[in-house]
């Protein structure tokens, strides 16, 4: 009866397909590093996100240099000194006489490191007397890089913690309503129904009107995540509601409940696990609805606030041509965006079709 | 008596209107009384959408039921409900057709078995596996299997080890519904061998709801007849299969021995007033009083 040593279950054999796609391996890669750089923000960014200095409003980027004359001299950026033109604008230009060595481990801005281990160390930095603009700086002359690490903090978050909200009462009420059926079923079913029939972005709006705007900003934030979730929740439960309908007569169940398991504890242990392989890929995919949701009330100044960055809001600054034909670095937390919304959109389409075999067998 | 059911109803709505009354029901069960005595095993015999299956799953009280009263142990345990009702059925068990959907693919052995475990919470992890292993052992498998998925069992395997999910509660009762008709035939026999051992071992009472009469004559001493939601004839075994009374058995015994198109079949109809009529020897059939 022995065949193989190795006893590995469905969701195991799923991962393993998973790591094949090289394609989402990369995407999860990416995800990665962005939510590793959002935890660290503080000690990535050479600054701190509200670290102004008006002198450099729309500073160009201040690019490394390593090499003098062809000699290795280790890496220094060149000073900049602004000036304006015959029509007031301001032009900045580099001044090769000032050089600032860009070091490794300085002590900057004031920080506490996961909110806890007080610091003032950063991965880089240079001296006083100049600003290390990797990207470009800007309207206010804070260091855009700096922002869109501490912006990912708020982005990336939001889609998680939505996400995690919304599914969870999504998979309560579907698997209720799916379980016991009947006139419970009927009520949270027209209750989804009733959240589903506004249209996504007038109900954001109109959630975002009824909150009140002299919040702080880790009010808004908060409502920002309750408003998001409570739009996602209901598209959700319908399928789920559908999946536990046929679940609740298969045998196992029945099984289950001839040992004297709660109803409680079937929903939980028999039923909802079995709609993870739908759970899992549905959850990748709704994230990003979540980060352009954020994205797109920050953008248009009901999010959040400045001087606190978020993706969404540091591309509020694109909504004027001019600025992005005069500081095309603008668009960067755009492609941050992007990214993240294409991974997550990857990985949820792998996932589902390592999940579930048979779904992807139907589509060939 | 162990188990008693005295005029169990199932009635399925089949067109219904908003709030009213059903206009037209499916009887599955159909005023059924039924004595099961210890150590016994009853046979229900019938073909399919007779309610044999709906009558197992009542008699756990996995379904709700229109009319009737269970009896257990002398017990009352109709109204019973949640952790009354969980008590119960830790002397009731049951064995599920389809050994491929009755376990959950995502619980290796050792959590299928654990989750039967439910009234023994401060039983530690070493004696649990202790115990697992002796009841694997009992039906057949050897204390290696723990660890593994359904999915790496064959049919036979798996209905072994459903099989050992119900008993290790220690049941007094196991309802067998059609446990061994999704198996081949020589798995067939090799699990109803280990039903009668484990029958002598345990002293379990056995309900074997079945289609296939040659299974049921070997395992049950007594053998009811359904045919449409009623019991029509109920004897011991051979007199059952010696001396069928009723007209719906005699046709059911002839089915089982040769193939018959279904337009000569007749159709037996089983309107108006029936009682249940002693023939001797315990021989129980349905008669109708207009006659």
């Amino acid at each position: 009866m022995t065949r193989n040593t190795e006893h590995v279950s469905e969701f195991q054999l799923a991962l393993r397909s998973f790591k094949k796609n090289r394609l989402a391996v990369c995407c999860a890669m990416i995800l990665f590093i962005f939510y590793a750089g959002a935890i660290f923000a503080d000690f990535l960014s050479p600054y701190s996100y509200r670290n102004e200095d008006r002198n450099y409003s729309y500073c160009p980027p201040t690019p490394v240099r390593f090499f003098d004359e062809g000699k290795w001299v280790g890496p220094y950026i060149y000073g900049q000194t602004l000036t304006f033109n015959e029509f007031y604008r301001r032009v900045y230009q580099t001044d090769t006489t000032r050089r600032f060595p860009v070091r490794l481990f300085v002590q900057g801005d004031e920080y506490k490191l996961l909110g806890l281990i007080p610091s003032r160390l950063h991965l880089v930095g240079v001296q006083e007397g100049a600003r290390l603009y990797l990207i470009g700086a800007d309207s206010r002359g804070r260091d855009l890089w700096s922002r869109i690490l501490y912006g990912a903090q708020i982005s990336l978050s939001i889609g998680l913690i939505g996400v995690l909200i919304s599914f969870s009462i999504g998979l309560i009420v579907g698997g209720v309503a799916g379980f016991y059926g009947g006139w419970i079923d009927n009520v949270l079913m027209r209750l989804c129904e009733m959240v589903m029939m506004v249209p996504g972005f007038y109900l954001l709006l109109a959630l975002r009107a009824a909150v009140p705007d002299d919040f702080n900003s880790v009010q808004i934030y908060f409502a920002i995540v309750v408003i998001l979730s409570f739009i996602g929740w209901a598209g959700l439960a319908r399928i789920i509601r559908g999946m536990c309908l046929s679940l609740r007569e298969r045998e196992y169940v029945l099984a289950a409940k001839s040992l004297g398991l709660s109803d409680f504890k079937i929903i939980l242990r028999h039923i909802l696990p079995h709609t993870v392989s739908y759970s899992i890929a549905a959850v990748m995919l709704s994230i990003p609805g979540y980060i352009l949701g954020e994205s797109a009330l920050s953008l248009i100044g009901l999010g959040i606030q400045d001087p606190y960055a978020s993706w969404g809001n540091l591309l509020s600054d694109n909504m004027s041509i001019v600025r992005i034909k005069f500081a095309p670095w603008i668009l960067w937390p755009g492609v941050f965006i992007f990214l993240t919304v294409i991974s997550f959109n990857i990985i949820g389409d792998t996932l589902r079709d390592c999940l579930d075999p048979m779904m992807k067998a139907e589509r060939k | 008596m162990l188990l008693e059911l005295q005029g169990i109803k199932k009635y399925f709505p089949l067109k219904q209107r908003w709030g009213g009354k059903p206009s037209e029901v499916l009887k599955a069960v159909d005023n059924v009384d039924l004595t099961v005595a210890e150590g016994q095993s009853l046979g229900l015999v019938g073909e399919s959408g007779s309610g044999k299956t709906t009558l197992g799953r009542i008699i756990l009280k996995l379904i709700p039921f229109d009319a009737g009263r269970i009896v257990f142990e002398g017990q009352d345990i109709t109204p019973f409900k949640g952790k009354q009702m969980r008590q119960v059925r830790k002397q009731l068990q049951m064995v599920f057709q389809d050994p491929y959907s009755s376990l959950d693919p995502r619980f290796r052995v050792f959590q299928l078995l654990d989750e039967a475990m439910l009234f023994e919470k401060e039983m530690k992890l070493a004696d649990k596996e202790i115990f697992f292993s002796g009841l694997l052992k009992d039906v057949g498998l050897s204390a290696d299997v723990l660890n593994r998925f359904p999915h790496e069992f064959s049919g036979g395997e798996r209905q072994r080890i459903a099989i050992a999910r119900a008993l290790v509660v220690k049941p007094k009762l196991l309802i067998l519904d059609e446990a061994v008709s999704s198996l081949d035939v020589i798995i067939q026999s090799q699990i109803i061998d280990l039903l009668l051992t484990l029958q002598k071992k345990f002293n379990l009472t056995y309900i074997f709801i079945s289609h296939n009469l040659k299974v049921v004559k070997r395992i049950s001493r007594r053998v009811g007849v359904i045919y449409k939601g009623k019991i029509v004839e109920l004897a011991k075994t051979d007199e059952l299969f010696n001396n069928p009374l009723h007209a719906y058995t005699k046709e059911l015994l002839a089915a089982a021995i040769e193939y018959k198109p279904l337009s000569i079949r007749p159709t037996i109809a089983l309107d108006g007033e029936f009682n249940f009529v002693d023939q001797g020897q315990e021989h129980f059939v349905l008669k109708s009083l207009g006659h």
